[in-house]
């Protein structure tokens, strides 16, 4: 197995007094697709918060490449390389797409992916650069991962990237992840649609109340009929 | 000539007056209520102390003069503003960014009365004269206006220049990106890998450097007295939710509507000094009526 990039062990986290992380553990290896899988509510979302340190962890420990970063700032985890896809996306309408590209690329990583090849890759970014990024689902989708890629990361957290997408465009997006899965990216991957989160993951925790119930490879999950359809309804 | 005549050439003269009169207004306005708005649209700081910030600017220049000249005096005097504002935010703002926003305004609010009473015990309670240098107290003949030259003139001038390098500051910089991003998603901004509070100190120490200037402009022409804090402070929001939340050319906008208003309604007999004040809050009112996120305003922000 590749080497461990991210680890979650035992952590707790909590939204103002909510308790919604108990005692998770995960670990994410290099180049590794990662589904978190689950029910609304089960705390797939708040595990990627809580790596990126928008909820308080009260105990547990968060490790990537071996350092604690759980009493990190949260702005200096896109240098070590933490990339994060939000579930609403989260771009920036008053600016324009070049601009929202350029200020991740600011406090992001040098590297392979650069604003050029970002246009190239998402020829319907390109051709409106310079234009106020006020865009589609699937676009504002798409600009939202490509501000994610031109960062450099060493990992991608990806919340619900087909979630309120008509179905072509979902797959459209479906498409582009898998693309950047087979260049090799790493990704902790939330998707509320578990047979596509499957298909594109090499390993799988489902939560449930915020615990993991069951993980493994997904080919182990889908054989756990049981934990499928309880925690899945699957 | 006629007396009709002659009174409707009177009248013509005296709204051109006021014309020039609500440019200048405008203009202080509009350099005080952008720093507001900045700093209201990118971190959420209902900031009462913005208008301390410009009375000492007043005061700081008035005693930096004797030693430093005039226009140097101005300039050094925004630069302490500035610096006080970032330190101001990093001690007292700062610890509270967590919390909800009336923290913030009890806070500003709070400093910006022990301020006033800083300055009435520094200064004292009356009004300090102020002289501009002579090659800046004569006029200008425009027309058949007398135009003062510092105050109409210089003033005007100064601020066109300040804020077009605001502008350039916002649209054409890194920091300006940060600063429009920042104003819709501040957090995303941080995900992003920008050192937020740094940039929050940074904005801030603009905004004040920004109203501190406009207070040590101002001196000259307004009466430096320890009340100018709480005249300007209420005015400055008025010109903020007149314009909408953190944008440029609401506050522009917003200034020059103010500040010709109230140089308008100063024309109407026996009511006039009674009306400027009420004028501002009656346009308030009608925007907030018609497009209660103000002219320039953003869906969203605030709302």
């Amino acid at each position: 197995m590749s080497a461990t990039l991210l680890e979650l062990e035992n952590v707790n986290a909590f939204y103002g007094k909510s308790h919604i992380l108990q005692n998770v553990s995960l670990t994410v290896g290099e180049g590794e697709v990662v589904a978190l899988l689950g029910r609304n509510g089960s705390g797939r979302s708040t595990t990627l918060k809580s790596v990126l340190g928008l909820c308080s962890v009260h105990s547990g420990e968060i490790r990537f490449q071996g350092k604690p970063i759980q009493r990190q700032a949260t702005y200096k985890l896109a240098k070590l390389g933490i990339a994060y896809v939000p579930e609403d996306r989260r771009i920036f309408p008053n600016l324009t797409i070049g601009e929202n590209l350029r200020l991740a690329a600011l406090a992001g990583r040098k590297g392979n992916w650069t604003e050029k090849r970002i246009y190239e890759y998402f020829a319907v970014l390109g051709e409106r650069r310079d234009k106020p990024a006020k865009l589609s689902g699937g676009e504002q989708q798409m600009l939202a991962i490509a501000r994610a890629l031109v960062a450099n990361p060493s990992i991608i957290l990806l919340d619900e990237p087909m979630e309120g997408l008509a179905p072509l465009i979902a797959r459209n997006v479906e498409d582009v992840v898998r693309r950047i899965r087979d260049e090799g990216n790493t990704i902790l991957l939330v998707e509320q649609n578990a047979e596509v989160a499957m298909s594109l993951s090499n390993r799988g925790y489902i939560l449930s109340n915020g615990r993991v119930m069951a993980s493994g490879r997904i080919a182990e999950l889908r054989a756990d009929a049981a934990a499928m359809q309880r925690y899945l309804a699957v | 000539m006629p007396a009709a005549a002659l009174n409707a050439r009177l009248v013509l003269h005296q709204v051109g007056d006021q014309i020039i009169n609500g440019l200048t207004l405008g203009m202080l306005y509009i350099l005080v209520a952008l720093g507001l708005n900045i700093i209201l649209g990118l971190m959420g700081v209902v900031n009462f102390s913005h208008g301390s910030f410009f009375m000492l600017g007043a005061y700081v220049a008035h005693d930096l003069q004797p030693h430093l000249g005039f226009w140097p005096a101005i300039f050094f005097a925004a630069l302490v503003i500035g610096v006080f504002g970032m330190l101001f935010e990093s001690s007292l703002i700062r610890p509270l960014y967590r919390r909800l926003p009336e923290y913030t305004l009890l806070l500003t609010y709070g400093a910006a009365l022990i301020f006033e009473q800083f300055v009435r015990w520094k200064w004292g309670d009356i009004s300090l004269p102020s002289q501009t240098p002579s090659y800046l107290a004569g006029s200008i003949t425009l027309g058949s206006f007398e135009v003062p030259l510092y105050k109409d003139v210089f003033l005007v001038g100064i601020t066109i220049l300040i804020l077009i390098g605001v502008w350039l500051l916002i649209n054409k910089t890194n920091v300006g990106m940060i600063i429009r991003a920042g104003t819709r998603d501040a957090e995303m901004v941080r995900i992003l890998g920008v050192n937020m509070p740094l940039m929050f100190t940074l904005v801030f120490g603009i905004g004040s450097f920004m109203a501190g200037l406009a207070g040590a402009l101002a001196a000259p022409v307004y009466a430096i007295i320890p009340t100018l804090a709480s005249q300007w402070i209420i005015l400055t929001f008025v010109i903020v939710i007149v314009g909408g939340i953190g944008s440029f050319w609401g506050a522009v906008v917003g200034g020059l509507i103010i500040g010709m208003v109230q140089s308008m309604v100063e024309l109407i007999p026996n009511l006039g000094p009674t009306m400027i004040d009420l004028s501002g809050f009656m346009i308030m009112a009608i925007i907030l009526l018609i497009r209660p996120r103000g002219i320039f305003g953003v869906e969203g922000l605030f709302e």
